[in-house]
């Protein structure tokens, strides 16, 4: 197994901090020490893209690739864009093997999920939490679909080098 | 004090992207932990979220407890679900909507990510 690297896929947010979740689940991936490689990559808006965490995993010295999707279910962005994406790294790099896993779907452990996270759920005062993990992830992007609104750091006239480095 | 789970999912045009998240509210009412246990949609299907919380209310829930069911802290999840929540709140005083942390950060998500890569390396040497 020590050639076969792992790839968390998603399809990437234009929101600040949305695609910490994809490197928290690489992270305790990693932890596990099954795979030893494991990247992270997005189709669109967030870096490394598909194709440069391909790349990483080549330098790395894996010729067997495993990407699995980071989605419920696998719509257009799985069955059609993540391999059309990858199409050009295999004609680049013939001796690689890239297999795309399934994505999440339904399994048992989701009901398990749903029931511990209700011991977490709280009332409306501390609803913006979440907000305020965006607030840290702030890059100040005016395409993120929280530029401006109330929260955003943009909005309170934080300075640039006031703001949370990422 | 009856209590109900509302799920809460994106929604999607095509029916069978809903099945997944229908299944886990099967499982979860076979639990029986619930009075009520349902799912409101954010976008193309029924019922909407406040639609959902209505019908809650309607079999006499005092309170809600909201899942998440987003596999991002993206926008909808960070604004747009606090946003409708707190609407309904305001409409329904005496309603207590309390809100989880989304399920996409959940340890089992990683648990089912690990077994499917697991699963793709051994089912592809078998075939080699």
């Amino acid at each position: 197994m020590s050639h076969t690297g792992l790839i968390l896929f998603s399809h990437g947010s234009l929101l600040c901090g949305a695609d910490s979740t994809l490197y928290l689940h690489a992270d305790r991936i990693r932890a596990k020490q099954l795979f030893p490689h494991v990247e992270v990559g997005f189709l669109n808006y967030n870096r490394p893209t598909i194709l440069e965490s391909v790349e990483n995993l080549l330098l790395a010295g894996c010729t067997n690739i495993i990407i699995v999707p980071y989605f419920l279910i696998s719509g257009r962005f799985v069955t059609r864009d993540l391999p059309e994406a990858l199409r050009k790294v295999e004609e680049r790099h013939p001796h690689i093997t890239i297999a795309i896993a399934d994505p999440i779907g339904y399994d048992e452990r989701l009901a398990d999920a749903v029931s511990d996270l209700t011991s977490s759920a709280v009332d409306s005062d501390d609803w913006d939490q979440l907000m305020e993990k965006a607030r840290m992830a702030c890059m100040g992007d005016p395409l993120c679909p929280l530029y401006g609104v109330n929260g955003c750091p943009v909005k309170e006239g934080v300075k640039d080098e006031e703001r949370p480095s990422v | 004090m009856k209590s109900a789970l509302l799920l809460l999912a994106h929604g999607s045009p095509r029916p069978t992207a809903n099945r997944p998240i229908e299944r886990i509210a099967d499982d979860l009412r076979a639990r029986e932990e619930w009075d009520i246990v349902t799912i409101g949609y954010l976008d193309c299907n029924e019922p909407d979220i406040p639609t959902a919380i209505e019908n809650c209310v309607a079999e006499e829930a005092e309170k809600i407890i909201v899942i998440p069911c987003f596999l991002h802290a993206g926008n909808h999840v960070a604004n747009d679900l606090p946003r409708i929540l707190k609407e309904a709140e305001i409409k329904r005083p005496r309603l207590r909507i309390v809100m989880s942390d989304y399920l996409g950060s959940a340890s089992q998500i990683t648990e089912i990510l690990l077994q499917r890569a697991q699963s793709k390396l051994e089912s592809n040497k078998a075939v080699n």
